[in-house]
């Protein structure tokens, strides 16, 4: 098993977190981490292990093995967009990585400026969408959570226009 | 929400269901933690139905042995050894016994050794169950380097508990659940909390300080050690006592023995596993009173609790509440509410006390029968089965007396902040009779009796069990009246003072009383018993009578009397040590003048002086008597003289027993009682001594034969008389 996340998963799911569970923030690298060992675990004990003595808010969820398994997913998915859209730019100076995706995203969403990287255009963020919800529906997610999730997620990937 | 605009739109936080703000107190609440908790006797309970089982699984595991043949060829081999060199039955008896004495005395080290290796196993699975449970959910150490802010709130909360030591927090990082637990063992504790409940303290830091105050109140209750023996008891229970008893259980001679050992192992499994959830349960209202005392006034521990599923269980239904481990939430809330639930007893309580005491009394009394086989004991003309029948029901009085004493006593303080009056005992009398007399059978010597099978016979001794069933839960309810009456007594005392009250002495006296009864009762039972495993009918109410006949010539009931007079007496005659207001009964303030005035003091010299007047009236009968008759040289006016003393004596202690009780202010009827004792001790002396003077001989037992009989029926007479004196008039 890995001992670290992927840094682009890594990133995604951070920022996701942050705008849904800002609660969760600063478990995020001890959860990330634990998670990155074992995922199925991670994503199992998520939901919020039985603990028969214990006493608590028991009705629980960690939401960060649960963003992070489905930026795992949507990373993959962004990962062969780009493979397509790198493959239609041939002979051009753009960043065909998802991590200049990101950083697009980040620095058109801070300055507003143009960077030299491609961006997903409103149909492939859409599919990214579709796949983000149904990864997190997959994941026992209720459908409106899931689709926050999702939206939350494309938002973070979304480029100027 | 359009998908890939330039600013996205900012993301609602997924949040955990808000709950309802705390309901302000109605009217002060009780204090549970100036009273001892049920919760250690409860624990005692369990050991003992697990210790009495225990011992008869291991007697009948025994037969699986090889060993066990050799044994019973040793037994046929005494038996004609016996028949061969004596003829008197008693001296065949002794011979046999003493014959198969080393038999029996292996046998009892083989059920000691069973029942060692069950508390053992106990021990050990408690000592390493937390190292083993930190492994297998994968606990980390939670350090002040990765979470500084949650430690040092984690430390704050430590001091807030005023721990001696510190427990060690560790975490899973991976739970979403908000929970915290604490275990670990003596000296090592631990407070385990999960993901989702760090992420708790970023979002919602009260309830974080809530559920870890809860936690860090087990650890200072000292409950986590309670709880993981429970556990561990109840699994090793299992492993060591249920799965032998199931292997062996094909050796039974026959299908009713096989039946009827499975059907006894599944209903005790049954009870040992409801007395730990019953253990586990009762802790936790006190860890969340105890939580919010220390959180307040910020506490969030009405909200924490709302936030719990609660399902309402109607009717038959409820029954499903005893299996759980943790109180229901609603039950919970309304306890941090007002605290009075917890300051009551019911029939199931005492149900649960007297069927566990019940379970471990025959098989307690077999292994002291069997480890002292061929021993003649020589205390008071006892039998060694009579020595280990009061030996084993003193023991198991300690723990019923524990369980409803202490209910009882926390009732009668609660009647008397609310102004009401005491609630009645006859429900947790009959709940211990009925539990008492279920237990026998219950526990798996039932199945071993050796009962008639002709219809008459089995009617009769089912009548006579009955009605000795309906006389212990006769007894045992005049023994809670009157510990409530003295009780009530020192409480009003006590809740005018600003300590908290002992409360061993009133256990201890309660312990003492109920012994001495349940013991004679018990013993009764046990004659019977005997009585219908091949008597005539006829001896049956004659044998379990001889039991009561016998314990009420013996010191113990001297004990006893001296006991039910002493302990009202001196809780009524006791003064205050630090007079103030009761804040240690309350947790919020109590108004001024919640409380009756405590009181009157007993008058203990109208008590000395009627004693007194008595024993001179008394003094000058017999002396004018004796000066009468002249010597006394026939055997037959020595009788009708010292049956005339005796009822002289009983008579004016009737009468003191009417003026003192009708004179006293309170404990009425104890004080009569207490007159006429007193005075019964002086005549008896008297009578003694002026015997010797017209020239009888100065015998030791046949002073304490006097003594013995003046007190008892002097007492069986004054005793009615108090009552009713105390019933007709006004104090």
């Amino acid at each position: 098993m890995a001992e670290q996340l992927d840094p682009d998963v890594a990133d995604l799911s951070r920022d996701v977190v942050a705008a849904l569970a800002p609660a969760e923030l600063p478990l995020f690298n001890t959860v990330s981490r634990e998670y990155a060992k074992d995922p199925e675990r991670a994503l199992k004990a998520a939901a919020g292990r039985e603990e028969i003595l214990g006493f608590g808010v028991e009705v629980g969820l960690l939401l960060t093995p649960v963003v992070i398994s489905i930026a795992e997913t949507v990373i993959k998915f962004v990962g062969s967009e780009i493979l397509k859209l790198g493959q239609q730019a041939a002979g051009t100076a753009v960043d065909t990585t998802v991590r200049g995706v990101l950083a697009h995203a980040a620095a058109s969403r801070s300055s507003g400026a143009h960077s030299q990287a491609v961006s997903l255009s409103a149909a492939q963020l859409a599919e990214v969408r579709k796949v983000a919800v149904s990864r997190a529906v997959s994941l026992q997610l209720p459908h409106d959570q899931a689709e926050r999730l999702a939206d939350a997620m494309v938002a973070r990937l979304a480029t100027a226009a | 929400m359009s998908i890939g605009s330039t600013s996205p739109p900012p993301a609602e936080p997924i949040t955990s269901p808000s709950v309802a703000a705390p309901a302000a107190p109605l009217r002060p609440r009780l204090n549970p933690f100036a009273f001892p908790s049920d919760t250690d006797f409860r624990l005692l309970l369990l050991i003992a139905a697990v210790i009495g089982s225990g011992l008869f699984i291991y007697n009948w595991v025994y037969f699986a042995l090889p060993q066990s043949r050799a044994d019973v060829a040793m037994y046929q081999l005494c038996q004609q050894q016996a028949q061969a060199h004596a003829t008197d039955p008693a001296a065949v008896n002794t011979l046999f016994e003493q014959c198969r004495a080393p038999v029996e005395q292996k046998k009892a080290i083989w059920m000691l050794g069973g029942v060692g290796l069950i508390l053992l196993v106990t021990v050990a699975v408690y000592l390493v169950a937390p190292e083993y449970k930190r492994r297998r959910q994968r606990l980390v150490a939670l350090t002040a380097d990765e979470f500084p802010d949650v430690f040092a709130t984690l430390e704050r909360l430590c001091q807030t508990a005023r721990l001696s030591s510190s427990p060690r927090f560790l975490w899973d990082p991976l739970n979403g659940a908000a929970v915290g637990l604490a275990f670990g063992r003596r000296g090592s504790y631990y407070v385990a909390l999960t993901g989702g409940l760090v992420a708790r303290f970023y979002a919602d830091r009260p309830a974080f300080e809530s559920v870890v105050l809860h936690e860090l109140a087990h650890v200072r209750s000292g409950d986590v050690d309670k709880t993981y023996i429970a556990i561990s008891m109840w699994q090793v229970f299992i492993m060591l006592g249920l799965v032998p008893l199931a292997l062996t259980v094909v050796l039974a001679p026959d299908l009713w023995t096989a039946t009827g050992l499975v059907w006894r192992a599944a209903a005790l499994a049954v009870f040992v596993y409801l007395l730990r959830n019953a253990v586990l349960r009762s802790r936790e209202t006190y860890a969340d009173l105890q939580a919010a005392a220390w959180q307040a006034p910020n506490s969030a521990m009405t909200r924490v609790l709302s936030a719990l599923p609660d399902v309402q269980r109607t009717g038959i239904a409820r029954w499903r509440d005893l299996l759980r481990v943790h109180p229901r939430a609603g039950a919970r809330l309304r306890a941090l509410a007002d605290t009075r639930p917890l300051f009551r007893i019911g029939f199931w309580d005492a149900f649960g006390a007297g069927l566990a005491a019940g379970i471990a009394y025959p098989s307690v009394v077999t292994l002291i029968l069997l480890a002292f086989t061929g021993k003649q004991t020589d205390i008071w003309s006892w039998t060694t089965g009579e020595v280990a029948g009061l030996a084993t029901s003193s023991l198991l009085a300690l723990l019923v007396a524990g369980v409803v004493g202490v209910g009882l006593w926390r009732s009668t303080v609660a009647a008397i902040v609310d102004g009401r009056s005491s609630v009645s005992p006859a429900a947790i009398a009959g709940g211990v009779a009925v539990g008492l007399g279920l237990g026998a059978w219950v526990g798996f010597d039932g199945g071993f009796q050796l009962l008639t099978t002709d219809l008459l016979s089995v009617l009769v001794y089912a009548i006579l069990y009955l009605l000795l069933i309906a006389m212990m839960a006769a007894g045992v309810f005049v023994i809670l009246r009157w510990f409530m009456a003295a009780s009530t007594l020192s409480l009003r005392r006590e809740l005018g003072e600003a300590a908290p009250p002992r409360w061993w002495p009133n256990f201890l006296a309660l312990s003492i009383v109920l012994a001495i009864w349940l013991g004679v009762t018990l013993q009764a039972r046990d004659l019977l018993g005997v009585a219908a495993s091949g008597l005539p009918v006829w001896l049956y109410p004659v044998l379990a009578g001889a039991a009561f006949l016998q314990a009420a010539w013996s010191p113990l009931d001297v004990l006893a009397l001296a006991c039910v007079i002493a302990f009202p007496l001196i809780v009524a005659g006791g003064r205050k040590r630090r007079p103030g207001r009761p804040d240690w009964a309350f947790l919020d303030p109590p108004s001024d003048g919640l409380l009756d005035p405590a009181p009157q003091p007993v008058a203990f010299r109208r008590l000395l002086v009627a004693a007194l007047v008595g024993a001179i009236a008394y003094l000058v009968i017999v002396v004018v008597t004796r000066l009468a008759i002249g010597p006394v040289r026939d055997d037959v006016l020595a009788v009708i003289l010292f049956v005339g003393e005796v009822a002289a004596a009983v008579i004016i202690q009737g009468v003191l027993a009417v003026i003192v009780s009708r004179k006293a202010a309170v404990v009425r009827i104890t004080q009569g009682l207490a007159a006429a004792s007193l005075g019964g001790v002086l005549m008896a002396t008297i009578a003694f001594w002026v015997n010797v003077a017209f020239g009888g001989k100065a015998d030791g037992a046949g002073a304490w034969s006097l003594l013995t009989v003046t007190l008892i029926v002097g007492a069986a007479v004054a005793l009615p008389l108090a009552w009713l004196t105390a019933r007709l008039t006004k104090a």
